[in-house]
């Protein structure tokens, strides 16, 4: 194979291309590419899954067009091309360089003219030296972005082709392995690792090319509806495990897991249908696998590539060796090997797309238990004969048990699978017996109503259908129909829509529309094992100018920025240190500020503001005097102090991580002594869950807790360090209001009683959609605190420019200005409630002037 | 060609078609792709050919290049005829 040669192609399609470009043809092209543009519309729109994906969706969508005009012989390299585009679009062009250069050696390595098993060992050492370079065993000049795109194209697919290139008559065109390996959607979709290279290079325009594009445009459409319902799931729904408390929370725990599944195949939706408006008529990944009724029907409508891809490398190969010791022994065996196969190889994956081995034992566990469940479906179904009977088409009641009883039990074990440990699934478990009659007759209503709808077939009759030939006029009304679904979506979750009173309709049409994570995540960064994957895709979009989160962590607690303590705060920002983590300097005072330096003592004439809160408050990421905290100290001494009020001192008390009980706590140690006038708490969405992982942390720590209230919760919820985080956690869940409550009416008590004003302030990320109770203002106004709400500061604004990069959604310098802007005429507004300029004779102050907040309002 | 497709057919009719009409079942009717043959299906109608066919057949020949319509099957079980001496 040279790589160089590569041109135009002339292979013959099944189907005899299209010739002519006649009106009939103009019509189905023009209702196609309606279509198109309404997913697109709708990619935009529901900003979905990754900036990185919305863009690629575009470049496809523009790039089909003229492919679909192209003649043949040059729509595969166009297709090649505008991947490669697509790689060029996503990465640095470094880094991009690095892909396709390690890529195309991979590739050649294939077709090196030396015996098959000496190209596979070459190859066998290539993964290795970039295994280590990817564990960063050594030095790698490669960029981290690289990886899992790179793991992506090759991890898998490197073995389907070669055992397909072994088996193979001929060798293939250059072209078509290219086009195969470097897929379009893959540097947007790192989760798309497996496609079959016979059925890739079979399926190409196998068929009439408008029925392929239709069925492209139908699947990249529901793969937007099935995102559209996951973040429903996510945002709404989902239970957490901590949450479980009775058999309701339960019940919802184990289905809403499950649920969330919903994201890979809605993206593997989208992007078969991208393949397919490219030609390639790949089969389905994914086909209504809510209606399995059996653990191998299942097995078989679930990422039903990856069935493949064991089918051909593992079972079959398997199952021929063993059937001279009797089909039954060989159908046990080939079948427990996919199973150790699968468990074995999810873990390899995640190694290619996260850089970090798992091995865990609950992972094993749910693989075996499927793999022993699958095993007793097939040999029953083996013993029990083959035979399918065309269904009667009316409602069936040992069906829908068949369907309800699978389901059903596979959710529980991907609650098992999604769980941090066995010991904490187990624990769980105990809230089956907890519940009332109204919560009993809910669940038991679920589960009827999933039994009756279950015994329909639900289009799933007859397995032969003929195939009807199909006018013009039929093809544009059925685009018509799809096209109408798809304007549908679109205005339902446009802003204008969205935005209209509601209540919860409204958050959930909102919502849909909101690519950020739940508050729970946001606070505790928990994920399932897709869920977690989905880390490579936001890791791949870095921008590359920002450090990355994980690394300026990394820079901050090497410098020792941190110094850690025994007591309930647990750590605080060490004194007078000075580290450099990404492109800036992070410097604390002699008190453990990032701050300039202050004096114990209050200066004479000075307003002093304290300001706590987590890493947001300390400027993470921006220069020190870029973040919000010295903007709003330059301005109040700019403007206030120059009309002749009193000299401003704002102290920046941020520590990241922390949550409002570290807030209260650090008031309590520190912050009292410095005498504030105000003392500002900064809330996040997600603060209760981070006030019981404080709580919890301490536990864990062996920490003697003295606050006789929090001594009495610990008591009351029966917690010890010998427990897992996540049992500590779920045991404290019904404290959390309480605990909430009692942080911020000690808050408020305290700063009155140093003199200063308790004000609590609500901020949020740029790029985070908020709803009205996910910060508790409430409750702090209930606690007796000023309350001001900035989640709304970013509004108007492009946000995506407002903050550090995709994956790090602080604010960068731009957000702070916003944040110091919006709290400045906040500030001026509770003038009077804050002391803030205070009583100095002879001077009238204008204030600032802002059209949307009237002076004085 | 006809000798072939005729008894597989029928075995397919009788076996996972049950109640479907078989002038729908046409020699190029998808069978793996269309759904109506699954993985221990497959290896079913694998057992089945070499039993009818006295043939031999290979794991990497159980696809769907090979298996996928009456049509395949039958070149599949000539070749492999022609083949064995």
């Amino acid at each position: 194979m040279t790589i160089g040669s590569l041109t135009a192609v002339d292979e013959p399609a099944r189907v005899a291309p299209r010739t002519r470009l006649g009106l009939p043809e103009l019509t189905k092209l023009a209702t196609v590419a309606l279509q198109v543009g309404l997913v697109v519309l709708l990619a935009h729109q529901l900003r979905l899954e990754s900036v990185a994906a919305v863009r690629l969706l575009t470049l496809g969508a523009a790039g089909w067009l003229v492919h679909a005009l192209l003649p043949f012989r040059y729509r595969l390299p166009w297709f090649l091309l505008l991947s490669l585009a697509g790689i060029g679009l996503v990465l640095p062009p470094v880094a991009a360089v690095w892909l396709v250069g390690i890529g195309l050696v991979l590739v050649a390595t294939c077709h090196l003219p030396v015996a098959f098993g000496l190209r596979v060992g070459l190859l066998v050492a290539a993964a290795l030296v970039l295994a280590a370079l990817r564990a960063q065993l050594v030095p790698s000049p490669v960029p981290p972005a690289v990886w899992p795109i790179l793991g992506s194209l090759f991890m898998f697919r490197l073995a389907i082709y070669l055992y397909d290139l072994k088996h193979a008559e001929q060798a293939p065109a250059p072209i078509r392995s290219l086009s195969y390996f470097f897929l379009l959607p893959n540097p947007a979709f790192p989760l798309f690792p497996v496609v079959d290279y016979k059925t890739f290079e079979r399926t190409y325009y196998d068929g009439d090319e408008f029925r392929i594009y239709r069925k492209g445009v139908e699947w990249m459409f529901r793969g937007v509806v099935h995102l559209a319902l996951y973040r429903i799931v996510y945002h709404h729904l989902v239970v957490d495990a901590a949450e479980v408390a009775t058999l309701g929370d339960l019940a919802g725990h184990v289905v809403t897991v499950f649920l969330l599944y919903l994201r890979v195949s809605g993206q593997f939706h989208l992007i078969v249908g991208l393949l397919q408006l490219f030609g390639f008529n790949l089969p389905e990944t994914h086909h209504r696998y809510l209606l399995a009724s059996s653990f191998t029907d299942l097995w078989r409508r679930i990422n039903i590539y990856w069935k493949d891809f064991m089918l051909k490398l593992v079972y079959y190969p398997s199952f021929f060796r063993l059937r001279r010791h009797g089909s039954t022994l060989a159908l046990v065996g080939a079948t427990m090997l996919v199973f150790v196969a699968t468990w074995a190889l999810h873990s390899y994956q995640w190694f290619w797309l996260l850089g970090e081995p798992l091995l865990a034992a609950h992972d094993a566990l749910f693989w075996g238990i499927l793999g022993a469940l699958v095993v007793a479906a097939a040999l029953r179904e083996a013993k029990g004969g083959r035979r399918h009977r065309k269904p009667a088409g009316r409602w069936d009641g040992a069906l829908a048990a068949r369907r309800v009883a699978t389901v059903g039990l596979f959710c529980v074990l991907w609650s098992l699978w999604t769980a941090e440990a066995v010991p904490d699934w187990l624990d769980m478990w105990d809230a089956a017996v907890r519940t009332d009659a109204v919560e009993l007759l809910t669940v038991l209503g679920g589960l009827t109503a999933a039994f009756a709808l279950a015994g329909f077939s639900w289009g799933e009759g007859a397995r032969l259908r003929p195939e009807r030939a199909e006018s013009v006029a039929q093809y544009v009304r059925s685009g018509a129909r799809l096209g109408l679904g798809m304007l549908a979506l679109a205005l339902v979750t446009s802003p204008p829509v969205a935005r209209l009173p509601g209540g919860t309709a409204s958050a959930v049409l909102a919502s849909v529309a909101d690519p950020s994570r739940n508050a729970r995540d946001e606070a505790l960064e928990v994920r399932g094992y897709y869920e977690d994957l989905n880390r490579a895709q936001a890791g791949i979009q870095r921008g590359p100018g920002g450090a990355s989160a994980r690394t300026l962590r990394e820079q901050l607690r090497a410098g020792g920025f941190m110094s850690y303590t025994d007591g309930l705060l647990q750590r605080q920002l060490a004194p007078s240190v000075r580290v450099t983590g990404g492109e800036h300097v992070y410097q604390t005072n002699r008190w453990g500020m990032r701050d300039g330096d202050h004096a114990l003592e209050k200066p004479p004439e000075t307003y002093r503001i304290a300001l706590l809160g987590p890493s947001t408050v300390m400027g993470w990421g921006v220069a020190g005097e870029a973040d919000f905290e010295s903007l709003l100290e330059a301005r109040l001494n700019r403007e206030l102090r120059a009309a002749g009020a009193r000299r401003y001192e704002v102290l920046n008390f941020g520590v990241p991580g922390y949550s409002p009980l570290q807030q209260l706590l650090q008031f309590e140690e520190r912050v009292g002594r410095f005498n504030p006038d105000a003392a500002l708490f900064v809330l996040h969405r997600g603060d209760p869950v981070r006030i019981l992982h404080t709580v919890a942390d301490a536990v864990l720590r062996g920490i003697d807790v003295r606050h006789p209230e929090l001594r009495r919760v610990l008591a009351e919820a029966g917690v010890d360090s010998t427990m897992s985080k996540t049992r500590l956690v779920r045991r404290l869940w019904p404290y959390r209001d309480s605990l909430t409550d009692w942080t911020l009416a000690r808050m408020a008590r305290l700063a009155r009683e140093a003199g200063a004003v308790p004000v609590a302030v609500a901020i949020r990320l740029p790029g985070y959609r908020f709803y009205r109770d996910d910060v508790p203002l409430d409750r702090a106004s209930r606690a007796g605190m000023l309350t001001i709400d900035l989640r709304d500061a970013y509004e108007g604004r492009r946000e995506a420019e407002l903050h550090l990069d995709a994956e790090d959604k602080h604010p960068n310098a731009a957000g702070h200005a916003v944040l110091a802007e919006r709290l400045y005429l906040e500030l001026w507004r509770h003038r009077d409630a804050l002391g803030l300029v205070g009583p100095v004779a002879g001077v009238r102050l204008a204030g600032p002037i802002d059209p949307e907040h009237p002076e004085g309002e | 060609m006809q000798d072939v497709i005729a008894p597989v057919k029928e075995f397919i009719l009788t076996r996972y078609l049950v109640g479907e009409d078989p002038s729908l079942l046409t020699p190029t009717t998808p069978l793996i792709s269309g759904g109506i043959l699954d993985s221990l299906s497959t290896l079913e109608l694998v057992t089945f050919l070499e039993e009818r066919f006295d043939i031999q057949l290979e794991a990497h020949e159980a696809d769907r290049d090979r298996l996928d319509t009456l049509s395949a099957i039958a070149a599949l079980v000539e070749a492999k005829r022609r083949s064995t001496p």
